[in-house]
């Protein structure tokens, strides 16, 4: 446990380096304020003696404006260190955490493609955003608090006990079992907080599906029942939320009656020791220790919790430090890749999402320059795993694939990723112009060139509808259907000329007329290309120049469409499945 | 508040009423303790203290902390079983409402803010009648109450209170008018951020294949930057609050000292003592008046967010129904016709037309099947004849009877319908598929194998580990697309209607699948109506009738045979999804 939070500690280090002495001068900083803090008691004691010993004399002025001339600069000073602190503790947890976002950032440019398929994405944002904060305000408030806090407890109670120790011990332990009794409370409310947030998810679960499914709902007349479990969800959310809410507001009359009840102690006891004749009680001691008192509760239930905190933030640290460590790509090729061919050849390729079961066993093929290649099979049959192997997204586990003979790992990735193109089925558009969008690739292309590539792809008329033309900044307003977006997409890779092509055809839920503008513009961006070509349209596979079938993510026949047709497998009857009717 | 007490019956204002009373009396007793301190102290100056005095005075102190205590206590409990009984009440009534909505207003509000006003903004009243409605209530009262005390104090003291609480005022005052115009910025400055990490993620292949790496870490970097120089300027106004509320606090006993030794010059010696008292007892006045103070301000700053969740609850609650129930009560004549008379649909964010003119009619027993693009009207033919939505112009009519005039229950247990989004709930496959009521009969699990027999679900039904009991995500996630959408096609053959409604219910099948289940369909829908949305012309060329629709009009209505030869739309759309076609 202890060599973990050493060992992440460690790691972590690099992010303070920068920041080290800003964060000391802070953390001084508002010790200093924690300083002035405790000697205002003692200031307001010493006024206060100068008061009462003035009953029935004549006023010692000097005395009393000096002390108070004192006093009210170490209360300035205390305002001034106080936002000092407060203000620069926030400069350093920022500064940190965003170096900690960037550090993340660009670690994920670099992480394997097969490691972050893998991840959720949601826990990557989850990473960047909500565990960057917790550390953010751990920074702020549990370490930048340490010392000051340490300051004034440690400060607090020697004052106390220089002054009066019945007194001291008094205070201290009202204080004490204040914090003892706010810990075994929040102790109890963990457990709760646990069955509350199933019931609240519940709840919250409900009303989502609800509505998502509302029309289903309304359709089958299924209302009331939902309303009847509505309701009981609801009332059982309510008494947990109950239970919790009572034990957590409870608190408070319990921290004031303890505070009210120190208070209550140390007029009694100050008053039983000055009745019986203490010399070192007074009345204005008993006010100093009243204001000690209530310096005192703050700072003991920080370091009751603080162990926590950090303990929290430590996991919050290990999740980030995951991150950091993840596999990265290689890229160890130095060949160059010259000349226009674009053959591939495929040798004894074999892969595996999971190092014990293989999904493509010794696959073997090769693809002249210029040829068509049509992958089919059923959905769920391991295309695009033929795409992220080509991409060298994904690695082999061993055979090579070779691009004009020279093996794809030898190559630069930023060669390789220079010379393929790829258009798929969920084309991500990026918030930035149209413009900018399709020279994404090729930021050198020339205007005109964009604009053959906008007449091919048939986005002419669409540009010209919108507000500023092709600078216009994609949005989600604009609302730009799934049609134009693979149009763009398709313009993308076509103005970047690429040797090899990999594209899916698919294209459901768009209009007769955009399909067949979109199947106009990918036949335009095959043309004399080497392309792999996940197929939808009969036409495709029938003119491919080999076909390559795929099932459970191997590719289990190859051929030309009359070779597959011939050898009357699986090729044949996904075919003849495409013509079946009801009759 | 008004909505918080539309919520509340008589027993809750009654208890509502006791809080008040409670949270008065704990203040009055609280507020003696300083009272007492000063009389104490007042005895030590003059020392005439005893120890009897001691005992008296300590028991006095201690009875009034205990009761304050047990009033509080009292109020912590009311105050949370009356806001967890309101919030309920308030939740259902929302949630009930929704559900009474048409797609209309639904649409006009969107899902997204219904469930967020369901969710958080019932949670927002909540949270703060529990936490901060105390302090509106205690606050003032508090305030009040040691002004009052305060009263007979000398004026002097009582200007510099006044003047350090507007000084305290002032300040919160010119914080929060620095702070409201960033509150805007903040959060369009969190939402950059997020869409830049999402950008990023979905991104991540394109960023490969561009070799973008650098570009997009300086433009991280950028927004990185603004959003932690937003915080900090951010903090730089906030950080004013604790330390200036602690300077202005000791400031002030420091005042109320200097002063009070000067005026005591000017008073008789008998006087000076309770002077002194009065100081003292003065001082500890100061902690409270400024926690009530402090207390009040937290509460306004909350207030805000309070009237907005507020006003997004009242609007939902006072919208009113666009689509009621009819008054037939009847048995209709003909069963499982509908008819279309020259309807027209325009939705109620848009200018045009979503559909036309259309009329049609179709017998019982019939199988008419609606083809077109996208954007066509196709699913708005469909929602019309479910009244989901109200026609703008024209009549539907189901068995003979106009759709407004049927109580909306009736209408739709006439009606199985399998919607375009295959939405499951989540629970078992097996009360998915007998889902809902249709006013005759509660499915069977017979029927329900049945019915899932039909829609060629049985085999991976099976094949799960629990079979019929297998559970079923929210949505249907942990099915597949082609599985989600038998299982919805089984719902709506359990239900066993005179009319079947079918949105583009076969896409996410393969070409196998699909034509096993039409032919199983084929024979058990014999009986029934069925009119029929799809894309595909290999799916509808055996209805009986086939209307042809483009930019919601009805281009062309006939057999596919006659509709190849006479309607150029039909023909384009056979042709680009079959070659062979042309040959017809």
């Amino acid at each position: 446990m202890k060599d973990k939070a050493i060992y992440i500690v460690s790691r972590m280090k690099v992010f303070f380096k920068p920041y080290f002495i800003k964060f000391l001068a802070v953390m001084i900083i508002g010790g200093l304020g924690a300083f002035c803090n405790i000697l205002l008691p003692s200031q307001i004691e010493k006024i206060s003696g100068i008061i009462e010993s003035q009953i029935g004399h004549e006023l010692n002025m000097n005395l009393l404006l000096r002390s108070g001339i004192t006093c009210g600069f170490i209360i300035i000073g205390m305002f001034i260190c106080n936002y000092v602190f407060g203000f620069g503790m926030e400069v350093c947890s920022q500064r940190i955490s965003a170096d900690i976002r960037s550090a993340i950032n660009t670690k994920i440019n670099k992480i394997s493609m097969k490691q972050l398929d893998q991840m959720s994405a949601g826990d990557l944002i989850a990473n960047m955003t909500t565990d960057v904060n917790t550390i953010s305000i751990a920074i702020s408030q549990s370490l930048g608090l340490l010392f000051a806090n340490a300051v004034i407890l440690i400060g607090a109670i020697v004052a106390m006990l220089l002054k009066s120790v019945p007194l001291a011990i008094c205070v201290i332990s009202f204080t004490v079992l204040g914090v003892v009794i706010s810990t075994l409370v929040s102790g109890r409310t963990i457990s709760m907080r646990d069955a509350l947030r199933r019931e609240q998810a519940n709840i919250n679960g409900m009303v989502d599906e609800s509505l998502n499914g509302f029309m289903v709902i309304r359709a089958y007349n299924s209302e009331d029942d939902i309303i009847d479990t509505f309701r009981s969800t609801s009332e059982r959310y309510m008494l947990n939320l109950k239970r919790s809410q009572f034990v957590t507001e409870e608190l408070t009359p319990i921290m004031t009656m303890l505070n009210n009840l120190t208070y209550v102690v140390v007029c009694i006891v100050g008053a039983y020791l000055m009745v019986s004749g203490s010399k070192t009680v007074t009345i204005g001691v008993m006010i100093a220790f009243l204001l000690y008192a209530r310096m005192l509760a703050n700072p003991l239930t920080f370091f009751a919790s603080v162990i926590n905190m950090l303990a929290l933030t430590m996991v919050n640290c290990q999740k980030i430090i995951n991150v950091l460590d993840m596999p990265e790509n290689t890229d160890e090729g130095v060949d160059e890749i010259s000349g226009e061919p674009g053959g591939v050849e495929f040798k004894d390729v074999r892969f595996g999402y999971t190092d014990d079961k293989e999904v493509i066993h010794g696959f073997n093929a090769d693809i002249k320059p210029g040829m068509k290649v049509a992958i089919v099979g059923q959905t769920g049959a391991g295309k695009t795993t033929l795409v992220n192997l080509l991409m060298r997204f994904y690695e082999t586990n061993s055979g090579q694939i070779c691009i004009d003979g020279t093996n794809i790992k030898d190559i630069p990735r930023e060669r390789l990723h220079q010379i393929l193109g790829m258009v798929m089925q969920e084309n991500y558009l990026f918030n930035i112009s149209i413009r900018d969008n399709i020279k994404y690739f090729a930021p050198d292309a020339t205007e005109e060139e964009l604009q053959s590539v906008v007449e091919k792809c048939s986005l002419g008329h669409f540009i010209e509808t919108l507000p500023k033309g092709i600078d216009t900044i994609l949005s989600e307003e604009l609302a730009v259907s799934s049609g134009q977006k693979q149009l763009i997409s398709i313009a993308r890779t076509m103005i970047k000329k690429p040797k090899i092509l990999i594209l899916d055809e698919a294209t459901s839920s768009v209009d007769t007329r955009t399909e067949l503008m979109i199947q106009k513009a990918l036949d335009e961006l095959s043309k004399d290309r080497t392309s792999f070509v996940i197929a939808h349209r009969l036409s495709t596979i029938r003119n491919a120049d080999v076909i390559f079938v795929m099932q459970d993510g191997d590719i289990v026949e190859t051929g030309n469409h009359e070779q597959l047709l011939a050898k009357n497998g699986i090729y044949t009857r996904i075919y003849n499945s495409q013509f079946e009717t009801a009759s | 508040m008004k909505l918080i007490i539309r919520c509340m019956k008589q027993k809750d204002r009654v208890i509502s009423a006791f809080i008040v009373l409670f949270v008065i009396v704990e203040v009055l007793l609280e507020t003696k303790i300083p009272v007492v301190m000063g009389d104490i102290s007042a005895l030590l100056q003059s020392k005439t203290m005893s120890f009897e005095d001691v005992r008296s005075k300590g028991l006095e102190m201690i009875t009034y902390a205990l009761f304050s205590f047990v009033a509080s206590s009292v109020v912590c409990f009311l105050l949370i079983d009356l806001a967890c009984r309101v919030s309920h009440v308030l939740r259902v009534k929302v949630f009930e409402k929704i559900l009474g909505f048409s797609l209309s207003e639904i649409s006009s509000f969107g899902t997204g803010t219904l469930i967020s006003r369901c969710n958080n903004d019932i949670d927002t009243v909540q949270g703060f009648v529990t936490q901060n409605f105390i302090n509106i209530v205690r606050a003032p009262i508090l305030f009040i109450i040691v002004f009052y005390r305060l009263s007979s104090s000398n004026g002097v003291w009582i200007a510099m209170s006044l003047f350090a609480v507007a000084i305290m005022i002032t300040l919160v005052f010119f914080m929060f008018i620095s702070i409201a115009p960033l509150v805007k910025i903040g959060s369009i400055i969190g939402d950059r951020m997020v869409s830049a990490i999402h950008e990023h993620i979905y991104g991540i292949r394109l960023i490969h294949l561009g070799n973008k790496f650098s570009s997009q870490e300086k433009s991280y970097n950028k927004i990185n930057k603004e959003s932690a120089d937003f915080s900090i300027k951010v903090k730089r106004i906030t950080s004013f609050f604790s330390p200036f509320t602690g300077m202005i606090i000791y400031g002030l006993t420091l005042a109320v000292y200097i002063s009070g030794a000067f005026i005591m010059q000017h008073h008789e010696l008998s006087d000076q003592t309770a002077d002194f008292a009065a100081m003292v007892s003065y001082v500890s006045f100061i902690t409270f008046l400024f926690n009530a103070l402090v207390n009040i301000i937290l509460v306004v700053m909350t207030i805000p967010s309070l009237l907005n969740a507020q006003r997004r609850l009242i609007e939902v609650l006072d919208q009113e129904n666009s689509i009621v129930d009819g008054s037939f009560e009847g048995i209709p004549d003909s069963e499982g016709s509908v008819e279309f008379r020259n309807v027209s649909f325009t939705y109620p964010s848009s200018r045009a037309d979503a559909i036309s003119d259309i009329s049609f009619k179709v017998k019982k027993g019939q199988t008419v099947a609606i083809i077109g693009g996208t954007g066509s009207g196709k699913t708005t033919v469909l929602n019309l004849i479910l009244r989901l939505y109200e026609a703008t112009k024209g009549e539907i009519l189901v068995d003979g009877i106009p759709v407004k005039d049927y109580k909306l229950k009736d209408l739709r247990n006439r009606i199985g319908y399998v919607p375009q989004q295959n939405y499951l709930f989540s629970g078992t496959i097996a009360e998915n598929i007998g889902y809902g009521e249709n006013g005759r009969f509660k499915a069977t699990i017979e029927e329900i194998v049945k019915a899932a027999q039909v829609g060629q679900a049985d085999a991976f039904i099976r094949a799960k580990e629990k079979g019929y009991y297998e559970g079923v995500q929210a949505g249907g996630t942990n099915f597949s697309g082609g599985q989600r959408q038998r299982l919805t096609i089984s719902r709506a053959l359990c239900r066993d209607p005179e009319i079947y409604v079918f949105d583009d219910s076969f896409s996410a099948l393969d070409f196998e699948t699909d034509a096993k289940l039409r032919k199983a369909l084929k024979k058990t829908t014999a009986g029934a109506t069925v009119i029929m949305v799809s894309q595909r012309i290999a799916s509808v060329r055996d209805a009986d009738l086939i209307l042809v629709m483009d930019n919601g009009r009805i281009v062309g209505s006939g057999t596919h045979e006659q509709l190849l030869e006479g309607c150029s739309v039909y023909k384009e759309i056979a042709i680009s999804q079959n070659p062979k076609e042309k040959a017809v």
